[in-house]
């Protein structure tokens, strides 16, 4: 057991490392400096930006300085905004994205399972019919629709929250509808259906069989196995969140990791692009790594093929 | 003669799908008594674990059981409650399933699952107490090492051990009635051997009567008191196992008996004669005898009138039209014998 | 009992068998057409899919504007419009960005009236008319300078006659039915070629996912051993990585954004799935090959293949199609609306959501086409999908 997670780890560093490496040579194998503009630089300029930068080094050489700044954190300093670091933009963006995705994911939790549960014990009835048709809305609607309907009617036309900015508490409302919307409905139709497929287990029947109480059959026997696969969704979801949407962060102007990412992408910031797929991959990484052994927790049967394979 | 302990009269249980109603038991009726073993036989699709389904108050959605009365030490069960049920099952009745890599919860342990059960009817037992009687049943059914065993997820035993592990559960509370439906089926052919010498044992050793459901004739020989012959929803055919085995007296029954394999297991299989056809589609049950598509010695009437149960003897029925008054004379089916209806 | 004696006469073969009702045995198709037909919610995605695959083929065709011509004149009319009658026979529209429009009194757009003068403090524009002799005032200082509290926001008047505060009525946009954007384009128009950008790259992405999810899986399994372990590592490590971020940076990487990066994008990151399900296929497929030389004597070989092998493997690879197509239409709108999608003068609904964002408060309908369009792909090929799982189902197939 303590082996498995041992060796799942591993497995997570050397994704992480492969993600960086490769992230590394994508951006460098783009044709052009990051200081390459429409309106070109003067030589010299480039000369001195390239040294100062350390880019007319050897592409190995570079590529070691970064993995050497990556296991001390380092991550550089951004290209776009001068005199920022990497490291200052992450400090700064993350925990605002950070607070506002761990909103979402509570409002995930609390009301996606929840709801899939209780629609698949009343399946066919009228609240099954409710919660399955919301959460077919919620996965079919984009996110920056659902953001932007809501800053329109909630925030333009009736005024109450405001459109943009994280000022007052009511104003996460919306990006965690938005952010959530998607994940929230997802995770309530995988509950159903995934309660649905367990309740038609013969093991189901047998703890019936052997009179146990509803209470029981349903809480202890049914819901664990229905929770296995929606576990495994969220880690990665969670990852997802917690690092931010791109979109829902652009439209309610949040000044976090998402929106800077973005935005190097669209400036050529190079170290802030690989800065942040590295830091992004990482988390998502861990997550993965996190629901590998919450899954051996919950599944025994987890360690024994794997351990064997 | 004392009262039997389950007696089931007039059964009927269909399945309301949306493309119609499924009529899986149409009017079944057996009873019995404190310490029997009863088998019911018939091809897969007869209407067998319906039937315990329907004793155990088991029939999910969109099933019900329409009519009938399930007398079980003489109340009747149809008219419980699923609360009340599930006071009497896996206490007063047991039942055990087909399948033994599915019917255990992969993710609890042996332990968990057979402890959970014994302390939900023994109210206030401590778990230690409920440990030790889970350890002396998985004794009792022949698990290595109980102690050490008994901490084991279902996943880290045999198909067999499982199975055993079923039994145990089942009778840990010490059940009047142990159904086992198709306990068998799925097992490799020297589990089978050995799964039914533990049955047959176990019905020496506890005090439980039994309904042991198979569709393979050959599985319950010399276990059974009685036996009940069940098709396409009915019973065919009642009687004691020697009744059944060496005095067959239903066209169906005839045909389970040709389509098993005869004598030992390395028998030569070209003896195996299956019936031709398959079973009747139980939405659009046949307006007679549900086996007078298949069967050699079908009759005009068979095909416009159910055929009467009629009683050939103290312990042996069965509902046939050869039987009748009327009927041409063919081979063993001798006329004669009270008609009931 | 009373029987009849002639009764008992024995059955003929003929009239035992013909009592059963005619079960036909149908083939895996029929029964699964069957299934399909009726699961009501899978027609209405299938009639969806056919519906839009219909307006972005055929839709273009019946209009006359294409998706790039553009009159400055007519920029962001909405799809329904308040009239007001200001002479005999002659409607008017006023847009949000005080531009005037006469308007016939079916809802055609017949010309731009411009402003002959602008008095701002006031808020009174003037539009002239010359061929007609018109001249008419806007008056819109209601409820924006003080005293001046109304039940409307504005009033037209022409040629110094009686203020008209009362819409003469709604009409819908003949011109534009979904309205126009910024510069004058059809939004109707411009969203049916943007489905065809959008459908294009979800359709083509998801049949070089299914490519690779295809080759790949069916290498891992048929080669086995190390190489599979090998490959299927490769395909733990993909799945542990956050994709949208690849895609994105293969779109930085490849430059130019056009139709095929997008394409490539998508369609190179998203096999991962399909190729753990073929895999899977193709392993039991080997199994039940073995299996079945051993047992089925005298059955019919292809009727074995098509019966079992070819519905076990064909369905899940249709259904994944069916739930991949989506969610690549999904991605792409994503990608295109932060930007990084298909350049100008394309535009898949993405980029016209996009588009539509900064001028959302005023102009919410150049939101909503593009966003509906979305939404009705998403939710036909999700019912469509839902439906195919049910009736492709094999374990499902007794029922
Ligand atoms: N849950 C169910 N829903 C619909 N039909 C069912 C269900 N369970 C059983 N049936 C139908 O009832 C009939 C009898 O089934 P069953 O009692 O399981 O047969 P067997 O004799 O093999 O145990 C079959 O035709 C089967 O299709
Ligand atoms: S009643 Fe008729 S069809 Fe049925 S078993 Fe007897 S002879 Fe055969
Ligand atoms: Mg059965």
């Amino acid at each position: 057991m303590r082996n498995y997670f041992l060796r799942r780890f591993i497995y997570s560093l050397f994704t992480i490392f492969l993600i960086a490496t490769v992230t590394f040579f994508m951006m460098h194998s783009i044709p052009g400096g990051p200081f390459t503009r429409e309106r070109p630089v003067p030589p010299e300029i480039m000369r001195a930006l390239n040294a100062k930068y350390h880019l007319d080094d050897p592409l190995i050489v570079q590529y070691f300085d970064y993995l050497k700044g990556l296991v001390t954190f380092d991550l550089g300093p951004s290209f776009s905004k001068i005199g920022v670091s990497v490291n200052k933009l992450i400090i700064t963006g993350f925990p605002i994205t950070a607070k506002v995705g761990l909103l979402a994911v509570i409002l995930i939790i609390v009301l996606g399972v929840p709801f899939g549960i209780i629609s698949a014990l009343r399946q066919n009835r009228p609240i099954d019919y409710i919660v399955t048709f919301g959460a077919t809305l919620g996965v079919t609607i984009p996110s920056f629709v659902m953001a932007t309907l809501y800053i329109f009617f909630i925030a333009g036309k009736l005024g109450l929250v405001p459109t943009f900015g994280l000022k007052t508490p009511g104003s996460y409302i919306g990006p965690m509808i938005a952010l959530s919307g998607y994940s929230l409905s997802f995770v309530a139709r995988l509950t159903r259906s995934s309660m649905l497929e367990v309740l038609r287990q013969d093991y189901i029947r047998t703890a019936r069989a052997n009179g146990l109480k509803e209470l029981a059959v349903i809480g202890k026997h049914a819901m664990k196995n229905a929770l296995i696969p929606v576990v495994t969704y969220l880690g990665p979801t969670i990852a997802a969140l917690m690092t931010g949407s791109f979109v829902v962060e652009r439209i309610f102007a949040i000044p976090g990791i998402g929106r800077y990412f973005v935005e190097s992408v669209t400036n050529r910031d190079y170290t802030v692009i690989i800065g942040v797929t590295v830091l992004y991959a990482a988390f998502y990484v861990f997550m993965v790594y996190l629901v590998d052994v919450l899954y051996a927790i919950i599944d025994p049967r987890i360690k024994f093929e794997k351990e064997a394979g | 003669m004392s009262k039997p302990l389950l007696e089931v009269k007039n059964v009927k249980t269909s399945f309301f799908s949306h493309l119609g109603e499924i009529q899986a038991v149409r009017g079944s009726s057996f009873m019995l008594n404190q310490g029997d073993v009863l088998g019911i036989v018939g091809e897969s699709g007869s209407g067998k674990s319906v039937t315990a389904l329907s004793v155990m108050g088991l029939i999910d959605e969109p099933g019900r059981i329409k009519e009938g009365e399930i007398l079980f030490d003489g109340e009747d069960l149809v008219k419980k409650s699923q609360s009340e049920l599930s006071e009497l099952r896996g206490n007063e009745i047991s039942m055990i399933f087909q399948d033994p890599m599915t019917s255990l919860n992969p993710v609890y342990s042996i332990e968990n699952q057979m402890v959970e059960v014994i302390r939900r009817h023994n109210k206030g037992m401590s778990k230690k107490l409920a440990v030790a009687r889970a350890v002396e049943m998985l004794t009792l059914v022949g698990i290595p090492e109980p102690e050490k065993r008994i901490k084991s997820y279902p996943h880290e035993f045999s198909g067999g051990m499982r199975q055993r592990v079923m039994i145990a559960t089942a009778l840990s509370c010490g059940p009047r009635l142990l159904i086992a439906d198709e306990p068998t089926t799925a097992l490799d052919v020297t589990i089978q051997a050995q799964i039914l010498d533990l049955m047959n044992d176990l019905k020496e050793r506890v005090n439980a009567s039994i309904i042991l459901i198979t569709h393979d004739l050959g599985v319950i020989a010399e276990i059974c008191d009685h036996i009940i012959v069940m098709y396409g929803g009915i019973i065919m055919e009642k009687g004691t196992e020697k009744d059944i085995f060496y005095n067959p007296k239903n066209p169906y029954t005839v045909g389970l008996h040709q389509s098993i394999p005869k004598g030992d297991i390395s028998g030569d299989k070209k003896r195996l004669v299956p019936i031709e056809g398959s079973p009747p589609d139980l939405m659009h049950p046949p307006k007679g005898c549900p086996f007078s598509p298949r069967c050699p010695h079908a009759m005009k009437v068979c095909l416009e009138k159910p055929a009467p149960m009629i009683r050939l003897n103290e312990t042996h029925t069965s509902a046939c039209w050869l039987l009748h008054e009327g009927a041409p004379v063919v081979g063993q089916y001798k006329k004669g014998g009270e008609i009931l209806e | 009992m009373n029987v009849n004696a002639s009764q008992f006469e024995f059955a003929t073969k003929k009239e035992s068998q013909d009592q059963e009702i005619l079960r036909k045995s149908l083939t895996y198709w029929q029964d699964a057409w069957r299934r399909l037909k009726n699961h009501k919610l899978a027609m209405v995605g299938l009639i969806g899919v056919i519906l839009i695959l219909l307006f972005a083929l055929a839709g273009p065709l019946f209009s006359r504007f294409s998706y790039s011509d553009q009159i400055l004149d007519y920029s962001n009319v909405p799809p329904r419009m308040d009239i007001y009658e200001v002479a005999d026979d002659y409607y008017v529209f006023i847009t949000r960005d005080y531009k005037l429009l006469r308007i016939s009194e079916k809802g055609e757009i017949l010309a731009r009236i411009f402003d002959s003068d602008k008095d701002a403090i006031n808020k009174i524009y003037t539009y002239s008319d010359v061929d007609e002799g018109l001249d008419i005032a806007l008056d819109f200082s209601y409820n924006l300078l003080p005293g001046k509290e109304a039940d409307y926001d504005y009033t037209f008047a022409a040629n110094g006659g009686p203020e008209i505060s009362k819409p003469y009525k709604t009409v819908s946009n003949r011109t534009y039915p979904f309205g126009s954007d910024g510069v004058g384009r059809s939004i109707l128009v411009r969203v049916m070629y943007g489905a065809r950008i959008s459908l294009t790259v979800a359709f083509v992405a998801s049949i070089v996912n299914l490519l690779i999810g295809v080759v790949f899986g069916s290498i891992a399994a048929y080669e086995g051993g190390r190489t599979d372990i090998i490959m299927m590592r490769f395909v733990d490590i993909l799945n542990s990585i956050p994709l949208i971020i690849y895609v994105i940076l293969i779109m930085v990487l490849v430059g130019n954004r056009g139709l095929w990066t997008m394409i490539i994008a998508l369609g190179s990151v998203y096999w991962v799935t399909m190729a753990r399900l073929v895999r899977g296929q193709v392993l039991s497929l080997k199994e039940q090959e073995f299996v079945l030389a051993a047992r089925a004597l005298g059955v019919n070989r292809s009727h074995i293949i098509s019966r079992h092998l070819i519905p076990n493997a064909i369905g899940p690879i249709i259904i994944s199609m069916t739930m991949m197509i989506p969610s690549a239409v999904f991605t792409e709108a994503f990608i295109s609306f932060i930007g990084l999608g298909v350049s100008a003068p394309m535009a898949s609904w993405g980029t016209l959501a996009n588009d539509a964002l900064s001028g959302l408060m005023s102009y919410p309908y150049q939101l909503f086409s593009p966003s509906l369009a979305i939404a009705i792909t998403m939710l036909s090929f999700n019912f469509l999908g839902d439906g195919l799982r049910d009736a492709l189902d094999p374990r499902l197939r007794k029922g």
